[in-house]
């Protein structure tokens, strides 16, 4: 597509003006500053895609102001001039002018843009200076596609998306601030378990105080027993003085007086005892031996008045026999006694159980009933028997009633619904809720297609009312027509007077420009109308059609609504109400169904009554027959005919009760006559011997006093015999005493004159007197012994000791006290040190204890390794993390520097063309719409480091190669430039001219237009023979130049 | 000469109040037990020499860690050296990397039945008697002995003069993979030194030190490394414990391994023969947990999965954070079987899936993007110049608040772990990547 014309009706500050533009290669367009050129380039992008209020941040144009005008545009040898008018903000509809005017504008816009979209035409094909400096405007959708690359590729995001899991996890871990992340939480928290450990450091210290203290307090303690011993040993050697001192002096008293003590020898050991007891012993043998004497005697005497009567002594066997059985009989009283009592007490107990019978039955009776153990389980059989067929009954019985009942209540409810139905059976309602189902679902579809019908009716006539109005050709066009035929008219009358009066020629020819015009008024009235006949037509005959169609619709549904199923009232016009009607046919047939399965659960239930009901006959049978069995039963145990199961039951067990009460009394009475018969033979001995020894005969009723009294007559004849036995044997006693006394004080007179003899005295005082001698020099020996022993013990006790006489002379025992007192106090106070210290280091050894049983360290120490071990995770993660982001970077650049957009390659040869060899490379990191460009030593430059001028370089380079890659699809479009080589210096204008050129050339064959208001510019493009147009500087004289 | 018959116990690695490290998050109730382990162990030791009526208990270092400056630790030592010195039980000790000498408090005292080996100023050779009858010498064997350098062994005093001769032994403490016995590098390299410790007439070589369980019979010369009574982390797997140790009067020594640790570490394999389902997977995890039998005293078992596969990974392994829900399912899914069957509790501390299958990626073809992202990821991780610090240079930290405390965690870390995991990651970026381009 080449532009070949721009025509400005109206537009901003441009009207009126035509603009021829070579159709080829570079145009330069000079004009200075507000000469309109941005104007001009704003045109036609509007021309090309519509006006826009505000395109490059000015306001195009003023409210409500017109704006019109056409480019003339070739392609493939032929021209259209493509016209588009708009008023305010509108963006204004294109048009074809001239022959094409018939053909839509918009299609042909499409197939000369080739599909790019407006905002690629602006970035790429039309270009401001301020736009070009612009990075984001390469950010769109379209233009990045063409600059970045339609997509990355699977494996490009591949590498992008693993890069982004990895930075995540990098930064989860820890984050480049080193601020937070999960390595963070455990570095401090790491840190504050050390801090905290190391705050146990105090512990450690105070351990090893304290134990410097305990030993300390250790050798005290040593000290004070070491003290405590010396203390010790000087008290001993004081008490062994003390103690010694006694025993010393004592022995020392003995031998003084033993010295003055006449020797006595061989007297008899204990003489003075030994005679005194002799003369003690002789007094008192004899005094006994007369007083022996005399007892006798008197017990001689008494032995002859004690005697017992001679009756009693010979039946005194007999009666013991008695005595002896005197329990025996009170127990057989006894026996006796109880005996009658049960015997009385069973008689009741049996009259009572018979009374309890209430049949009168006796006692022979009773002993002839047979109350075995299979009477009793007939009896209790067939009363379970009889039970069992009665409770069956009853059961089926209730089970009838219950399905009975059942059956009632379903069938009045089968029964009211249909009555609430008006229907005489389920099927009969059934059947008329499908048929009217049915019916509504046809008038539903044509009420559907009636209101189908409508619409497209509806549709049609406005699309002929608006056919018609479309078609009506625009007065002007009848004023044209008008015009011409007037021109036609004019020229015939022109050229007929011009014929006849001057030349035919010259009158022939304004006769054929007569028909010329009238020809052409002719023709085009007759074009449009043809066309509008033919389509109103068409339309009119498809109207005709619906309206047909929707008339017979309404006829159906109006016969349908006729039959009353689909009946509606007046109210009921909306299309919902017929679906609200199916769906309530809809459920009442569903509560038919559920009618007619609780119907076929009826019949089920009455086939059920049916047979319970059979039962119920036969267990009725069973009844009468268990009845039966039972009468017979209790008729043979002589119960009355009446007698109910519970009733039978208990006198069943009344009877058992009675037989075992009547032999339990016939036992009782025997018992009571048998022990009667042995108490009356006793007591008939009794009497036999009581007549013997000639005593009363006993009481009947109480023998026991007889023989209490016989028992007391014998234990008065025993007792006298004892006395007698006794006093004999104490006679005989003395005799022996006596004659023993005798002997004894014999040989103790003897020995007391034996023991004078020995002592060397034939009296007793002298006797005396050489006892004390002897007595007092034994007392001084022992003395002497014992206070030599007390010193030997002392001696031994302190082995350590030795005895030294001079000290012992020297003793003083007041001074010695006083001496032992003090070293008890001291040593006294020593102990309280010592138990002081001790309590002091149990205090410390309990501090010390504490201390190496703290398990706070532990503790600590254990968090940290469980912390350690999670960091050491982590840090596994992290390097694992650090090695695959080096790697991911690695391959990441290695995509970016190998596999960038052909765009870029071609924009990166351009810059290389524009910058003189300065940059050699362009490209963008992966996955980022950011430019980078590598110089000819390889360094790369972001976008945002480049100057100015570069910048604006890289940038057009961009641009070009869009512009190429799309040439190379095809697509030319024409390339407006306004301006945009301002910031280049010398030489690399010279260079972007002669790429301008280049790009212009036959060879790519692109056409641009360049806008400029420099003059050097300017110059420098004509010299290169680049056509000039210079805009009009005054733009209200622009003459008009179409034509 | 007969021996004279001897039984001791040989500890090492305590590591008492030393904290246990990478159990993840461990389940509820459990923290304070872990945190407890090595002592809990430790009193178990204690009870062990009680129970088996022991000579003497040795101990080849690292009986604690003096990083740690925890009191507890050495407190708790010397109550347990108390109770064994109410028992009559001598302790034989030497210190390790981790428990030098200086680091022992002197505040807190041990009693005199506390015998220390190698210390500045104190024994390195020590004679154990049992009444007159002296039964074992113990020497302490320096490092520089072993390395070669010239130190003159020092001559090993006369045993009493009866019919009987005492057990030798050797002490010493490195960490394993620097140990002679244990050197992978060559026979060769390590054959002068034992023949120098066969020089020295020592049977029983008693090893301390970080290292496995094991034992390496050398002619008359047994070299035994006991382990840890507490593994502290995955390293350790295992059962913590230590060795008694038996010595007959004729014929060799005999060692049986003392479960200590209420704590077990242990590595499970699961392999996976086709494309498996999470129930399979499930089941098959079970079987292998329920395959390890309980050490007595177990009560808690952290479990480092391993998983190898034939054919592709289950749908539930096949990325990080469906591995993570996963395993949070673990405990829930088998632990109660487990518990169950073992009457062990069961907790996964980290699941691994085989290099092959999970580095066998379905993304990276040659000619795709992911592909040409796995090849510069492998040329940077495979230059001989990097390692995980590199990744310093060039990131945000440096100059940040957190740069040092970010060098000191990479330089704990293995390259290959971040090379396994940076490939895994990419794996992952580039399924989620190919999917959001397509």
């Amino acid at each position: 597509m080449k532009l070949k014309e721009i025509q400005i009706d109206r537009f901003s500050v441009w009207s009126d003006l035509t603009l021829p533009i070579r159709s080829g290669g570079l145009s330069v367009v000079y004009g200075p500053n507000e000469a309109g050129k941005s104007t001009l380039m704003q045109f036609v992008r509007g021309i090309l895609y519509g006006f826009n209020r505000r395109l490059g941040g000015k306001s195009f144009p003023e409210k409500q102001e017109r704006m019109s005008g056409s480019l003339l545009i070739e392609e493939d040898g032929r021209t259209h001039r493509i016209h588009r008018a708009a008023v305010g903000a509108l963006r204004g509809n294109p048009c074809l002018i001239g022959e094409e005017a018939a053909r839509p504008a918009g299609e042909l816009l499409d197939r000369l843009l080739h599909g790019i979209g407006e905002r690629l035409f602006e970035t790429a094909f039309s270009i401001e200076l301020r736009e070009l400096h612009e990075l984001a405007s390469l950010s769109n959708n379209e233009v990045a596609e063409h600059i970045y690359g339609a997509s990355l590729g699977p494996a490009g995001r591949q590498v992008l998306e693993a890069g982004k899991r990895i930075d995540i996890a990098r930064h989860k871990l820890i984050d480049p601030l080193q601020q937070s992340g999960h390595l963070v939480q455990l570095f401090e928290r790491r840190d504050e378990l050390s801090a905290q450990l190391r705050a146990l450091e105090s512990a450690r210290i105070q351990h090893t105080d304290l134990c410097a203290h305990r030993d300390e307090i250790e050798e005290n303690v040593a000290e004070l027993r070491r003290r405590q011993t010396g203390i010790q040993s000087q008290l001993r050697g004081h008490l062994f003085l003390e103690r010694a001192w006694g025993p010393w002096r004592r022995l020392q008293e003995c031998e003084r007086e033993l010295d003055d003590l006449p020797e006595v020898a061989a007297f008899p050991e204990q003489g003075i005892e030994r005679l005194n007891r002799l003369d003690a012993e002789l007094a008192d043998a004899r005094g006994a031996r007369d007083q022996i004497l005399a007892e006798a005697k008197s017990l001689r005497g008494k032995l002859k008045e004690t005697r017992n009567s001679e009756d009693i002594e010979a039946h005194a066997a007999a009666m013991q026999g008695f005595v002896q059985q005197q329990a025996w009989l009170a127990a057989l009283n006894q026996r006796i006694a109880l005996a009658q009592a049960a015997a009385d007490d069973d008689g009741l107990a049996f009259e009572a159980a018979r009374e309890r019978l209430g049949s009168g039955q006796t006692e022979s009776q009773l002993e002839s009933l047979d109350t075995s153990a299979g009477v009793r389980e007939k009896l209790f059989g067939t009363a379970d028997s009889f039970r069992a067929a009665i409770s069956r009954r009853v059961r089926i019985r209730r089970e009838c009633r219950r399905l009975s009942a059942g059956c009632r209540t379903r069938q009045a409810a089968i029964q009211s619904r249909l009555n609430s139905l008006h229907a005489d059976s389920i099927e009969a309602a059934h059947a008329d809720t499908q048929r009217r189902i049915a019916e509504l679902k046809r008038v539903a579809e044509l009420e559907l297609l009636e209101s189908d019908l409508k619409r497209r009716l509806n549709d049609d006539c406005e699309r002929l009312a608006d056919a018609a109005a479309r078609e009506d050709l625009p007065p002007w066009v009848y004023l044209v027509l008008g015009v011409f035929c007037f021109a036609g008219i004019v020229l015939a009358g022109w050229g007929l007077i011009t014929g006849i009066s001057t030349s035919w020629v010259a009158g022939g020819i304004y006769a054929m420009l007569a028909l010329t015009c009238a020809g052409l008024a002719w023709g085009i009235r007759q074009h449009f109308e043809v066309n509008t006949a033919q389509r109103l037509a068409v339309l009119n005959a498809r109207t005709e059609k619906w309206s047909g169609e929707l008339q017979s619709t309404r006829k159906t549904l109006d016969a349908l609504r006729g039959t009353g199923a689909a009946r509606r009232s007046d109210d009921s016009a909306a299309p919902g109400l017929v679906i609200d009607q199916i769906q309530k046919q809809l459920a009442l047939a569903a509560e038919l169904e559920e009618l007619s399965r609780q119907k076929s659960r009826l019949q089920v239930l009455r086939r059920r009554l049916r047979d319970r009901r059979r039962s119920l006959e036969s267990a009725h049978r069973e009844v009468g027959t268990a009845r039966s069995n039972w009468g017979d039963l209790i008729h043979r145990l002589g119960m009355p005919e009446s007698t109910t199961f519970a009733d039978a039951c208990t006198l069943w067990e009344r009877i058992v009760s009675a037989q075992d009460s009547l032999r339990q009394w016939k036992q009782s009475e025997a018992a009571v006559s048998m022990l009667g018969a042995i108490r009356d033979d006793f007591l008939n001995r009794m009497t036999d011997l009581a007549r013997r020894i000639g005593g009363n005969a006993p009481n009947q009723d109480d023998p026991l006093k007889l023989i209490e009294a016989w028992n007391n007559q014998l234990a008065a004849r025993e007792r006298t015999r004892g006395i007698r036995r006794e006093i004999r044997r104490t006679i005989r006693e003395k005799r022996r005493e006596v004659a023993e006394y005798q002997a004894f004080v014999t040989d103790l007179e003897f020995r007391r004159n034996a023991l004078l003899v020995q002592g060397g005295a034939t009296t007793r005082d002298d006797f005396e007197q050489r006892a004390r001698w002897v007595a007092r020099r034994t007392f001084l020996e022992d003395q002497a012994a014992d206070a030599q022993r007390d010193l030997e013990l002392v001696s031994q006790a302190h082995a350590d000791l030795a005895v030294v006489e001079e000290d012992l002379r020297a003793f003083n025992a007041e001074q010695n006290s006083r001496c032992i007192e003090t070293l008890k106090q001291e040593a006294a106070d020593l102990e309280d040190d010592v138990a002081e210290a001790c309590e002091q280091l149990g205090t410390i050894k309990h501090s010390i204890d504490l201390l190496e049983s703290d398990d706070e360290g532990a503790r600590l120490r254990f968090e940290r390794e469980q912390v350690d071990a999670q960091l050491r995770s982590a840090a596994l993660d992290w390097c694992a993390l650090e090695v695959s982001h080096r790697a991911q970077h690695d391959l990441k650049s290695h995509i970016e520097r190998t596999q960038q957009p052909a765009t870029l390659a071609a924009a990166a040869q351009i810059l290389r063309q524009l910058t003189c060899g300065r940059y050699v490379n362009i490209w963008t990191p992966l996955g980022e719409h950011g430019l980078h460009i590598d110089d000819h030593s390889g360094q790369s430059l972001p976008l945002e480091s480049l100057s100015r001028g570069t910048r604006e370089q890289l940038l057009l380079a961009v641009r070009l190669a869009v512009v190429g890659d799309l040439a190379g699809k095809g697509i030319r479009l024409p390339l407006v430039l306004d301006d945009i080589l301002v910031n280049f210096d010398e030489s690399r204008t010279m260079a972007a001219v002669d790429l301008l050129l280049q790009w212009a050339d036959q060879g790519q064959g692109h056409q641009i237009l360049y806008f400029t208001c420099h003059p050097h510019l300017a110059r420098l493009m004509e010299s290169r023979g680049v056509e000039m147009i210079h805009l009009p500087e005054d733009r209200a004289a622009l003459p008009r130049l179409a034509g | 000469m007969p021996r004279e018959p001897v039984r001791f116990i040989h500890a090492a690695r305590l590591s008492l109040d030393h904290q246990l490290h990478g159990l993840g998050s461990l389940p509820d109730g459990w923290t304070e037990k872990v945190r407890d382990a090595t002592l809990t162990a430790f009193q178990r030791l204690i009870k062990h020499c009680a129970e088996q009526r022991v000579d003497f208990l040795l101990l080849t270092g690292d009986s604690f860690d003096a990083r740690d400056e925890s009191l507890r630790a050495q407190a708790t030592l010397a109550r347990g050296f108390h109770q064994l010195a109410a028992q009559g039980i001598p302790v034989y000790v030497c210190a390790g990397l981790r428990d030098p000498w200086e680091a022992w408090l002197p505040e807190i005292r041990l009693p005199s039945t506390v015998h220390t080996l190698g210390e500045a100023g104190g024994e390195s050779i020590a004679i154990v008697r049992r009444g007159a009858q002296s039964i074992a010498t113990i020497r302490w064997l320096p490092r520089e002995m072993l390395a070669g350098q010239n130190v003159i062994p020092t001559s090993i005093p006369s045993a009493d003069s009866t019919n009987h001769r005492p057990l030798t032994i050797g002490v010493s403490c490195f960490d394993g993979t620097a140990h002679p016995p244990h050197d992978s590098a060559g026979e060769s390299s390590t054959q002068p030194v034992r023949d120098a410790i066969a020089r020295l007439g020592i049977e029983y070589w008693a090893l301390g030190g970080a290292g496995e369980f094991g034992t390496t019979f050398d002619g008359a010369l047994t070299i035994h490394r006991s382990g840890a009574t507490q593994g502290i982390g995955a390293e350790d797997q295992g059962i913590g414990g230590c060795t008694l140790v038996e010595v007959p009067a004729e014929g060799k020594l005999q060692l049986t391994r003392l479960a200590t640790a209420p704590i077990r570490w242990e590595r499970i394999e699961v392999t996976l023969t086709g494309q498996a389902s999470s129930s399979e997977l499930v089941d098959a995890f079970r079987a292998a947990a329920e395959r390890v039998s309980p050490a007595p005293g177990e009560e808690l078992r952290l479990v480092t999965w391993k998983v190898r596969s034939e054919g592709p990974l289950p749908e539930c392994l096949s990325d990080e954070s469906s591995r993570r829900t996963w395993i949070e399912s673990l405990p829930r899914e088998i632990g109660s079987a487990v518990t169950k069957l073992t009457g062990v509790a069961l907790h996964t501390v980290a699941l691994d899936c085989d290099d092959a299958c999970a580095m066998g990626s379905k993304f990276a073809s040659a000619d795709s993007m992911s592909g040409e992202f796995r090849r510069r990821l492998d040329d940077r991780l495979t230059d001989r110049n990097w390692s995980p610090a590199r990744c310093l240079a060039g990131s945000t930290l440096p100059g940040g608040p957190w740069q040092s405390a970010m060098e000191s965690v990479i330089a704990t870390l293995d390259g290959n772990d971040v090379a396994r995991r940076a490939r895994r990651q990419a794996d992952n970026w580039f399924e989620q990547a190919g999917e959001f381009a397509a």
